[in-house]
């Protein structure tokens, strides 16, 4: 009865752990990997882990940071996947998803279409590491101690990728400004 | 006074990693303050554009076409390789009889044989005794005797 009652409960955290971090682990994959399908495949994998880390009773001080990590990972993996970098380039297409979407700050409804498609494109030119970077921290609102700890930087390295993803970026905001 | 500020030196402001010095300017100067307030509005928005989903239809980047016209160009020349080798070999036994014919008559020696005949053939021998100077009758090609 008391082992039950313990399931119930791992099974209640695990759904709402998902529930908290779905959209934000589903974002989070597709800005790194920009595949959709892919991004579905990895998001899957990392909830799988979740609920193994939960099952297995490690308990985390906090589970959105893992999270963040098992996803980057995961997204690493998937990226070195041969074949999937060869194709990757062939198939890279923004296309309408299921990932929720977010309130707009009053600066960014002044944003046209037009300009947020250069935003966009601009942001899939960014090498690797600089996206990973922006997005951890202006996208996900790590600090950048956080974000060196995740990615396995220094935080001088973070702050120099952060500094190229971010010149490159307002070049799209140029007409703006 | 500090002169203006580099981008850098913004960044690291924003990213308060910056020396008092500095955060002392972008307070003092007016323009390194609009500056800052330009980079620090420009990365909100940014973030936020980031966040959003689904981006713009028109932010679907170019289709790489060439990785997939590559691929079919490879798999059509490794067909046609295929096909133009068993090709190659039909028409060498399909075009014998012509190519055959050809070239018997370009490098046959059968034709050695004729040609010696032809070399004895007596219309040839006056010819032939003439080139050799030693003509039948050497008065008969005389015009006329001027003596």
């Amino acid at each position: 009865m008391e082992r039950a009652g313990a399931a119930l409960e791992t099974q209640d955290g695990y759904d709402e752990l998902y529930r908290r971090n779905r959209a934000r682990v589903g974002r989070l994959c597709r800005l790194l990997i920009a595949d959709r399908d892919e991004a579905e495949d990895v998001e899957q994998e990392v909830f799988v882990k979740l609920l193994r880390q939960f099952r297995d009773g490690e308990p985390r001080a906090d589970w959105r940071a893992w999270l963040t990590r098992v996803t980057l990972n995961a997204c690493r993996d998937r990226r070195r996947s041969r074949w999937w970098r060869w194709w990757r380039g062939a198939t890279d297409e923004f296309e309408e998803t299921r990932f929720a979407t977010f309130a707009r700050t009053p600066e960014e409804e002044v944003l046209g279409v037009e300009q947020r498609a250069r935003v966009w494109q601009a942001y899939e030119r960014l090498p690797t590491r600089q996206r990973e970077v922006f997005v951890l921290r202006h996208v996900e609102g790590w600090s950048t101690q956080e974000t060196a700890d995740m990615l396995g930087l220094e935080p001088g390295s973070v702050k120099r990728h952060l500094f190229r993803a971010i010149r490159h970026l307002r070049g799209a905001l140029g007409e703006r400004r | 006074m500090r002169s203006c500020l580099s981008e850098r030196a913004l960044f690291l402001v924003l990213e308060n990693d910056a020396d008092d010095v500095a955060r002392a300017h972008v307070q003092t100067c007016a323009t390194c303050a609009t500056r800052y307030d330009a980079l620090a509005r420009d990365v909100r928005v940014l973030g936020s554009t980031l966040r959003q989903w689904p981006p713009p239809a028109s932010a679907a980047p170019a289709r790489v076409w060439w990785k997939p016209a590559l691929a079919a160009a490879a798999i059509m020349l490794a067909v046609w390789g295929v096909w133009g080798t068993g090709r190659r070999d039909a028409v060498d036994d399909g075009a014998s009889p012509s190519l055959a014919e050809v070239s018997r008559a370009l490098f046959s020696t059968e034709d050695v044989d004729v040609l010696a005949a032809a070399d004895s053939n007596e219309d040839f021998r006056p010819l032939e005794a003439a080139l050799h100077g030693d003509g039948p009758d050497d008065d008969a090609w005389e015009i006329g005797d001027d003596e």
